[in-house]
C-alpha cells in the first residue's frame, strides 16, 4: 500500500465521512453557523443545497455534534417514501411507542405531545430530511404541516431539508408556495475553487500524518480542479487513485502525468459526473485566467 | 494518452491560481551593476531575489562575513520619493537592536547604488517556507513564534518604529525555533507609506483603505500571520485581492478554532481580537498581545 511509501499514517482520501477530515470552507462554516442559529432560535424550516459530493451530510452531522443531549435529531435519508411510510419511519425514529396499526392522527398526536414536552423542558427537536430534492410534492406538503407544531412564538420542530440544487426548483413549484413561504433560512455549499482544492489536499494529507503536504504538484492540482469541478468526493477519488498510481510507478510526487492516467482509467471528464457542467464556475475561472 | 485538450489547456491556466506571489530573480544586468559598483566593499555578490523595487543579494564583506545587501533597483535610483523612502526605512531599521530583529545597517550610497547591509541568517528559513512545507503548525509552536514576533514589534514600537509590512516572508525561523523579524520599517513620525506596499492578506483594513496606519496595524498583521500558522489559511483565504479587501471591511474572518479543532478557543480569541476592523478594538500594544497569548496557551 501507498501509506508507508508516502509517509502517511492513514488514508487521506477515504470516501467515508469522518468529521476530522471536514475541510471547512467559507460556505461550510456558513452552513454550520446557520444550522446552529436555526436550532438555537427555533427558526423552523431551513433549506440546504449543494452539488452531490460537496459534503452536505457530513457537515450537517458535524453541525449537530455542536449540541449536547439537548437536541434530539432524526434523519430521513430515503426520499422514495410514501406519506404513510414517512410517518411510520418518523414514529420509529422518535420512538413514539405506537402500535403498527396506529393511524396518522394518532401518530401526529403522539408526536405533538413529545414535541411539547421536550420544548417545555428546554430541549430541541430536529428533523433532517436528506436527498430532499427527490421528495414527492405530497410528502413535502406533509412536512409543511409538521411545521404547524408551534407555540405563539416558536416552532416546536426544526426541519432541515438538504438536497441538490434542484431542490430550489422543486420549492418554486406553485403547489409548494406555502412551504416556500415558511423557509426561514437557506444556505448553499459551494464546490471548491482551484485555490481551495490546493488547501483541501494539503489539509487531508496533513491530517493523515504526511510530513510532505506538497505531494501533489501545481500541475496535478490544476487538472484535478478542472476534472472534479471542485466536488470533494471526486477530488478524493482522483487523489486516492493518484497515490496508488504514484506508488506503483515509484513517483516521489504526484504530477499532472499521473493525474492524466487516473482520469483516463476512471473514465472521468466533466460531463461524466455532473449533470450541468456548463454552469461550472471553473469555466469562468479558466477563461479569466484565475 | 488520450486527454481532452481543452481540459488540459484550462488546467494550465489555472495553475497560476495556486502560485503565491513570490520574489522574482534579480536580472543579470542589475546584478552586474551592484557587483561592479560595490566591488571594493563586497566580494562573492550573489543575487537572491527582487521584491518590487528592492533587490536582495548575499555577499561577503571585508571581514569575510556573509551579509545580505538590500539595494534600491536601478530603475528607481533616480526617483526622489523612492530614494527618500529607502533611506527612511534603512535609518529606522538601523535604530533597532533586539534579539528578535534582524540587524540592519544605515543606508549607504556608492556611485548611485543605494543600499544597506543586513544581517544574514544562514540557517534560517522564512515562516513562509515553514508553513508552505508543513501546513499548519501545532498551536504551541505557532504561539511561540508569534510571541517572539510580538517581542520584536514591542521593541520597535517603543523606539517609534513601525513595520507596516509584516508577513510570513519577513519572519525568519532558525532550526532551534529562534525567530527574527526582517524588513523593518518606518518611524511613525514619517507617516505610513512604505517603499514596498503591504500585502493584502496581512495588511490591516486601514492600510488597504489607505488611511492612517499605526502600531495597531502591525498587530493586525501579526494576527493574520498567527491565523495562517494555526490553519494554513489566511483570513478570508483567497487568491483574489479584491475579494479579500471587500470581505475585510464587511465581515469578520472565521475564527481559527472553527476551522481547526486543534486550535484552542482561547488562542483563537486572541487572534480574532488582533483582526478587529477598528484599530481601537485591537490590543493596545504588542506587550498586551503577548500577555493575552501567553495566558491563552497556558490555560490549556
Amino acid at each position: 500500500m501507498y501509506l508507508e511509501y508516502y509517509g502517511l499514517k492513514e488514508m487521506p482520501f477515504g470516501l467515508t465521512p469522518d468529521p476530522r477530515y471536514i475541510f471547512k470552507t467559507e460556505s461550510h462554516l456558513e452552513m454550520l453557523a446557520t444550522v446552529r442559529y436555526a436550532i438555537e432560535h427555533n427558526k423552523g424550516l431551513v433549506v440546504i443545497t449543494g452539488e452531490v459530493g460537496t459534503g452536505k451530510t457530513t457537515t450537517l452531522r458535524a453541525a449537530l455534534q455542536q449540541f449536547s443531549d439537548e437536541v434530539l435529531s432524526v434523519y430521513i435519508f430515503n426520499p422514495f417514501l410514501t406519506a404513510s411510510e414517512f410517518f411510520e419511519q418518523l414514529a420509529h425514529e422518535f420512538e413514539l411507542d405506537l402500535p403498527k396499526t396506529a393511524s396518522k392522527p394518532e401518530m401526529l398526536a403522539a408526536l405533538g405531545q413529545l414535541l411539547a414536552t421536550r420544548h417545555s423542558q428546554g430541549l430541541r427537536t430536529v428533523l433532517i430530511v436528506d436527498e430532499a430534492h427527490g421528495l414527492p410534492t405530497a410528502l413535502l406538503e406533509e412536512i409543511r404541516l409538521l411545521l404547524n407544531f408551534e407555540t405563539s412564538s416558536e416552532k416546536l420542530l426544526q426541519v432541515i431539508l438538504s438536497g441538490q440544487p434542484e431542490l430550489h426548483e422543486l420549492l418554486n413549484r406553485p403547489a409548494l408556495r406555502q412551504l416556500k413561504q415558511r423557509i426561514s433560512l437557506r444556505c448553499q455549499i459551494k464546490p471548491l475553487s482551484v485555490f481551495e482544492i490546493n488547501k483541501y489536499i494539503r489539509f487531508r494529507l496533513k491530517q493523515a500524518g504526511a510530513t510532505n503536504v506538497n505531494l501533489f504538484d501545481n500541475g496535478a492540482i490544476g487538472l484535478i480542479g478542472n476534472v472534479s469541478q471542485g466536488i470533494p468526493r471526486v477530488v478524493n477519488n482522483i487523489c486516492d487513485n493518484a497515490l496508488l498510481y504514484g506508488y506503483a510507478s515509484g513517483a516521489e510526487a504526484i504530477t499532472r502525468d499521473i493525474i492524466e492516467e487516473v482520469i483516463e482509467a476512471l473514465d472521468l471528464s466533466p460531463s461524466n459526473f455532473r449533470s450541468n457542467p456548463s454552469s461550472s464556475r471553473f469555466d469562468d475561472e479558466a477563461s479569466s485566467g484565475v | 494518452m488520450v486527454m481532452n485538450a481543452k481540459v488540459i489547456r484550462m488546467a494550465d491556466r489555472r495553475q497560476d491560481a495556486l502560485t503565491p506571489p513570490v520574489a522574482t530573480p534579480v536580472s543579470e544586468p542589475g546584478a552586474e551593476r551592484v557587483r561592479r559598483t560595490l566591488a571594493n566593499r563586497f566580494t562573492a555578490v550573489k543575487p537572491r531575489s527582487v521584491q518590487g523595487d528592492v533587490e536582495y543579494y548575499v555577499a561577503r564583506d571585508a571581514r569575510g562575513d556573509v551579509v545580505q545587501l538590500r539595494v534600491l533597483s536601478a530603475r528607481r535610483a533616480g526617483d526622489v520619493r523612492a530614494r527618500e523612502l529607502f533611506q527612511l526605512e534603512a535609518n529606522a531599521a538601523s535604530k533597532l537592536a533586539h534579539m528578535n530583529i534582524v540587524g540592519t545597517g544605515a543606508p549607504e550610497e556608492v556611485n548611485g547604488v543605494l543600499f544597506c547591509v543586513v544581517e544574514h541568517k544562514q540557517a534560517a528559513r522564512t515562516l513562509r517556507e515553514l508553513v508552505d512545507n508543513n501546513g499548519w503548525l501545532d498551536a504551541r509552536s505557532a504561539v511561540q513564534i508569534a510571541d517572539q514576533i510580538a517581542s520584536a514589534l514591542g521593541h520597535a514600537h517603543q523606539m517609534g518604529v513601525l513595520h507596516l509590512r509584516l508577513q510570513p516572508e519577513s519572519v525568519l525561523v532558525e532550526p532551534d525555533g529562534w525567530v527574527t523579524v526582517a524588513d523593518f520599517g518606518l518611524e511613525a513620525k514619517h507617516g505610513s507609506e512604505r517603499l514596498l506596499a503591504p500585502r493584502v492578506p496581512y495588511a490591516s483594513p486601514e492600510q488597504t483603505m489607505r488611511v492612517a496606519a499605526g502600531h495597531r496595524s502591525d498587530l493586525y498583521s501579526l494576527g493574520a500571520v498567527l491565523y495562517e500558522m494555526l490553519t494554513d489559511r489566511t483570513p478570508f483565504d483567497s487568491n483574489d485581492e479584491g475579494y479579500i479587501k471587500q470581505r475585510q471591511v464587511e465581515f469578520h474572518a472565521a475564527p481559527p478554532h472553527l476551522i481547526s479543532i486543534d486550535v484552542p478557543e482561547s488562542v483563537s480569541n486572541v487572534v480574532m481580537r488582533s483582526l478587529e476592523r477598528e484599530p481601537a478594538k485591537r490590543f493596545a500594544s504588542a506587550t498586551a498581545f503577548q500577555a493575552a497569548l501567553d495566558g491563552a496557551i497556558n490555560s490549556q
